[in-house]
């Protein structure tokens, strides 16, 4: 009685613990920990990679709608179908986003950023003239360019700094910002007689399309986000959110327009540029690897089912048999 | 004649099948104790795979735990992941392995079950069948804790898991092995399987990493490959894309004119030598002593 105890002790532990693993396992949405109480957005991120694939590429309607190619646009090898680009999502925390930070993140490359800190534009000048602070969460990824091979090991970017303001409202005050240190910059006599091209200036939809093309993260819930960012930049009418889609009407050599559609995670699960009539031009499709796991373990726990299911029944029959047998005898 | 010669044929045939049966069926009578005394110690030591699998399983939740954490950085590469991740198992295979082959031979003389049992089996072969026994099980916790790291790498980046870490787990393989062999040999000639145990983990813990440092203090060219715990870190080095070769596989670092030098990996081959060298020595010790061990 007392050993039957301790055996059902033992196996009520042994599930319990088991049953804690698989839901640490299957759990793949994380609630990031607040310091700021007042944002009314959550970031719902998850570790692990996404694998963005370009499905569809129709390179003549693409070479009659559109100005630049698509390795232009979203680098690598992004010309070809098939080609894969990869983020892996490594961390992320709540973080005061600087004006310099915010540049860096979203305007110009860190290359440029070390250029011009040598005609003394460097952090702590462009800090303290521009002295905004955005509440954010950065989030750290890894970025391999579009590529039609294997991935190689290393990525091409393994710091791909993201920041996720808090407020979309956040996103305006740092264009406005960096359209006036544009106007500065560009008629510095320092960096006219390097003869370097000038820092581009954004418009509202210039500044959404370019948070697209580099992977824009959205906080939940995801329509009243884009709206509220959409609003907050004062975009044009060219600029629509439906839900948690994107679409943003654009002119090349024609009209065409581009959708881009949000998951769960606050990440682009699809982008999909299309001609005036609707047809598809160019797409890019996400792919979760998480996904792969759930069916793997599905899989196994499908089969250690069956291979239990098929055991207890053979020890039945074998039962039954004997039963039988010592019935005759 | 002809039909006679023909009976003959018939004759040899048979006899000829009659005496490969009777070789195979000698062969089986050979093998089924050791077959016997294998089955037996997969089902006597069935509770401490459990334990162990447990174990492992709980390390790899706690690690898991870690990873969700959002302000802890997830590794860049599948490879640096699966480095991290199988950093803890050699200790894990240090202390299951003095577990698990600790009282293989001692444990028939502490309970002097040898008196009965080695006058009627032939003693090699049921230490033979023990030590399959559990290595068997031993392997499948070690596999239990690789299924999991794996599943995992898939989870955070996706297929293919890189053959990298199947040679990571041969490597496992051959280190259990050479482990096993070490404490079965130092089992063979202690008296209680708990001292085996404790002496054991004492060693392979603490006294080699205390030789290692010494030896390589006073002669830091001198690579410790004779040291089964330098050799195990084979197991998570041989994850990395680029191997190191030559001076990658060491750090100097002077102070005050003296030179520390920190050996990080050995050379596969000659790691995977030493490994199969430790078997093969120990396990020949272990039956030498064994054979002069007195009932």
């Amino acid at each position: 009685m007392v050993k039957n105890k301790k055996k059902t002790r033992a196996c009520i532990l042994s599930i319990s613990l088991v049953g804690i693993i698989i839901l640490g396992i299957f759990s793949n949405t994380v609630v990031a920990l607040q310091i700021s109480a007042n944002s009314t957005y959550q970031i719902n991120i998850a570790k692990g990679t996404e694998i963005l694939e370009v499905s569809r590429y129709d390179e003549s309607s693409w070479e009659e709608t559109i100005n630049d190619s698509p390795e232009s646009l979203f680098g690598g090898d992004a010309e070809k179908i098939n080609a894969k680009s990869k983020y892996t999502t490594l961390s992320w925390f709540d973080n005061a986003t600087t004006t310099y930070e915010g540049f860096i993140s979203l305007f110009i490359s860190l290359e440029m950023a070390i250029v011009v800190s040598t005609l003394g534009f460097n952090q702590s000048v462009i800090n303290s003239n521009y002295t905004n602070k955005y509440d954010s969460w950065m989030v750290y990824r890894a970025k391999w360019e579009f590529n039609s091979t294997d991935f190689p090991e290393s990525a091409n970017n393994p710091n791909y700094l993201t920041p996720v303001f808090k407020d979309p409202a956040d996103y305006k005050k740092l264009l406005d910002d960096y359209n006036n240190w544009t106007d500065i910059i560009n008629n510095d006599i320092g960096f006219l007689a390097m003869g370097l091209p000038a820092f581009q200036n954004f418009t509202a939809d210039e500044f959404l399309w370019q948070l697209v093309l580099k992977g824009m993260i959205i906080a939940t819930p995801n329509n009243e986000y884009l709206e509220a960012l959409v609003d907050g930049l004062g975009c044009s009418s060219k600029i629509e959110v439906n839900g948690n889609e994107l679409t943003i009407t654009k002119t090349g050599i024609k009209s065409y327009t581009v959708d881009v559609i949000y998951g769960a995670q606050g990440t682009q699960t699809s982008l999909t540029i299309k001609d005036k009539s609707g047809n598809i031009i160019y797409e890019v499709t996400t792919i979760y690897p998480h996904l792969i796991f759930i069916y793997i373990i599905l899989g196994i726990i499908s089969g250690c089912l069956a291979v239990i299911v098929v055991v207890k029944i053979k020890a039945i029959k074998k039962r039954r048999l004997e039963m039988t047998s010592v019935k005759i005898n | 004649m002809v039909s006679g010669g023909k009976c003959g044929m018939s004759d040899l045939k048979k006899s000829t099948k009659k005496k490969k049966k009777s070789k195979l069926n000698d062969i089986y009578l050979d093998v089924k104790p050791i077959l016997n005394t294998y089955i037996f110690e997969l089902k006597k030591n069935s509770k401490k795979f459990v334990i162990f699998s447990i174990i492992i399983c709980l390390l790899s939740f706690l690690f898991l735990l870690l990873t969700f954490i959002p302000e802890s950085s997830l590794n860049v590469t599948q490879s640096d992941y699966l480095q991290d991740s199988l950093s803890i198992i050699i200790m894990v295979m240090i202390f299951g392995a003095c577990f698990f082959f600790g009282g293989i031979i001692c444990s028939e003389f502490s309970t002097k079950t040898g008196y009965v049992v080695f006058p009627k089996i032939n003693k090699y072969k049921l230490i033979i069948g023990k030590y399959l026994g559990n290595l068997t099980l031993f392997i499948g916790v070690i596999g239990i804790n690789y299924i999991i790291i794996g599943l995992l790498s898939i989870y955070f980046y996706g297929t293919p898991v890189p053959i990298r870490f199947y040679y990571s787990f041969g490597i496992s393989i051959l280190y259990i092995l050479a482990v096993s062999s070490f404490v079965t040999l130092f089992s063979s000639f202690m008296k209680s399987v708990n001292m085996t145990i404790v002496v054991t983990i004492l060693i392979l813990l603490i006294v080699f990493s205390i030789v290692d440092q010494i030896i390589v203090m006073i002669m830091p060219d001198f690579e410790p490959l004779y040291s089964i715990v330098y050799v195990s870190n084979l197991i998570t080095s041989i994850l990395e894309v680029d191997y190191p070769t030559g001076a990658e596989r060491y750090t100097d670092h002077v102070m005050r004119g003296f030179t520390f030098r920190i050996w990080h990996t050995p050379i596969i081959v000659m790691g995977i030598m030493v490994l199969l060298l430790y078997m093969v020595i120990c396990l020949t010790l272990a039956a030498l002593i064994f054979k002069r061990k007195q009932i």
